[in-house]
């Protein structure tokens, strides 16, 4: 029946795919034919999972791994994807998959590299805070922290700015707080009632506009990054070091063009 | 390399420029102002591609011209593909209308 079916399926879009395997899961159906659906859907949607991946090749996770991560939201995205929306699957996955290799990036990289000495400091007042409630039955003032940590009252202070500001703020947080492997949101969630979603033409042109800036990113780092001098860069591409200079400069003049908006005018 | 066509930098500035405004258009419904943005970055793309040989930059910034010349190729390919599923979607519209 799953060899007769293939050629069959073939035909189906995502969504009718997804019809089907609702259908046939709610009746406890064929979990041969069950699978076989659900593989279809991730087969034919490879391609987008290992597409959004590579733009996040520039994170320095090698693009295997991203793709496993990506495939975790294309299947919470298969047992997610509400029917009733008008939205394609692939612009729903799309987010999802991107959902999930953002997290696991954040997951592998601290979004701020916390110093040694500051992580315990910032220890050694928690359990000052600890002891100090249970001595007490209530927090301590900044005074008392001051006091027993023998720091002055500034110095606290800073600390517990860095401590809010080493805080890791994920854009999930609420949700993954609750549970680290939250239900994937629901396109009603994600887009509101009476909203348009972006379409899946909005977001192929997003994922076109990464690639660019992923490509200006290593162009940006080949002109200033090399470590080689003017004149080496000169006599390796036969011109003088003076050339070599003005074409730096102009390219400077185009970075700074495209991140400010207009050309910088010469003088 | 011609004074008026632009090095690696300037097409890419150009080309996300272009491509952020066609979301917007499209975003307001000016799909025809979409699609024109669209056919100008392929167009710019082919027109640096025939010299990109003379482009300093890529010199400048050693980096390979065959690489780049295959990832703008995919991003035209791209741009392309979306062009037609817009035409195809208008041919769909005409056609339960």
């Amino acid at each position: 029946m799953v060899e007769r079916s293939a050629e069959r399926l073939a035909g189906l879009s995502n969504e009718r795919l997804i019809e089907l395997l609702r259908g046939v899961s709610e009746q406890n159906g064929d979990s041969a034919y069950t699978s076989h659906l659900r593989e279809e859907i991730i087969k034919r949607n490879i391609g987008l999972v290992r597409s959004i991946a590579s733009t996040f090749l520039n994170s320095g996770e090698l693009l295997d791994d991203l793709v496993q991560a990506g495939y975790i939201g294309l299947l919470n995205a298969v047992s997610n994807f509400d029917l009733a929306r008008n939205i394609k699957f692939s612009t729903y996955a799309s987010y999802l998959i991107k959902g999930e290799i953002r997290h696991y990036i954040r997951d592998k990289h601290s979004t701020v590299r916390i110093p040694q000495w500051v992580q315990a400091m910032g220890q050694k007042m928690k359990e000052v805070e600890e002891a100090f409630f249970q001595e007490n039955g209530r927090p301590p003032r900044i005074t008392e922290i001051a006091e027993r940590m023998e720091l002055s009252e500034k110095q606290v202070v800073e600390l517990l700015r860095g401590r809010q500001a080493m805080s890791y703020v994920s854009i999930d947080e609420e949700r993954r707080e609750r549970d680290p492997r939250p239900p994937a949101p629901t396109v009603v969630k994600m887009y509101g009632q009476g909203v348009n979603p972006p379409s899946d033409i909005q977001m192929k042109i997003a994922v076109t506009i990464e690639k660019l800036a992923q490509m200006q990113r290593q162009v940006i780092q080949g002109l200033f990054y090399q470590g080689k001098t003017q004149a080496e860069i000169g006599r390796e591409l036969k011109i003088s070091q003076r050339q070599v200079s003005r074409m730096k400069s102009e390219a400077l003049r185009a970075v700074k063009g495209m991140v400010f908006g207009e050309e910088e005018k010469d003088d | 390399m011609d004074d008026d066509m632009n090095d690696l930098l300037n097409l890419i500035g150009d080309s996300i420029q272009n491509l952020s405004q066609c979301i917007e258009l499209f975003d307001t419904a000016q799909k025809d102002g979409g699609v024109q943005k669209l056919a100008a970055v392929i167009a710019e793309i082919d027109e640096y591609m025939r010299e990109i040989d003379s482009d300093p930059i890529i010199r400048l910034a050693s980096i390979d011209s065959a690489e780049i010349t295959a990832r703008l190729k995919s991003i035209e390919t791209d741009l392309t593909s979306i062009i037609s599923e817009l035409g195809d979607q208008e041919h769909e519209y005409s056609a339960t209308n």
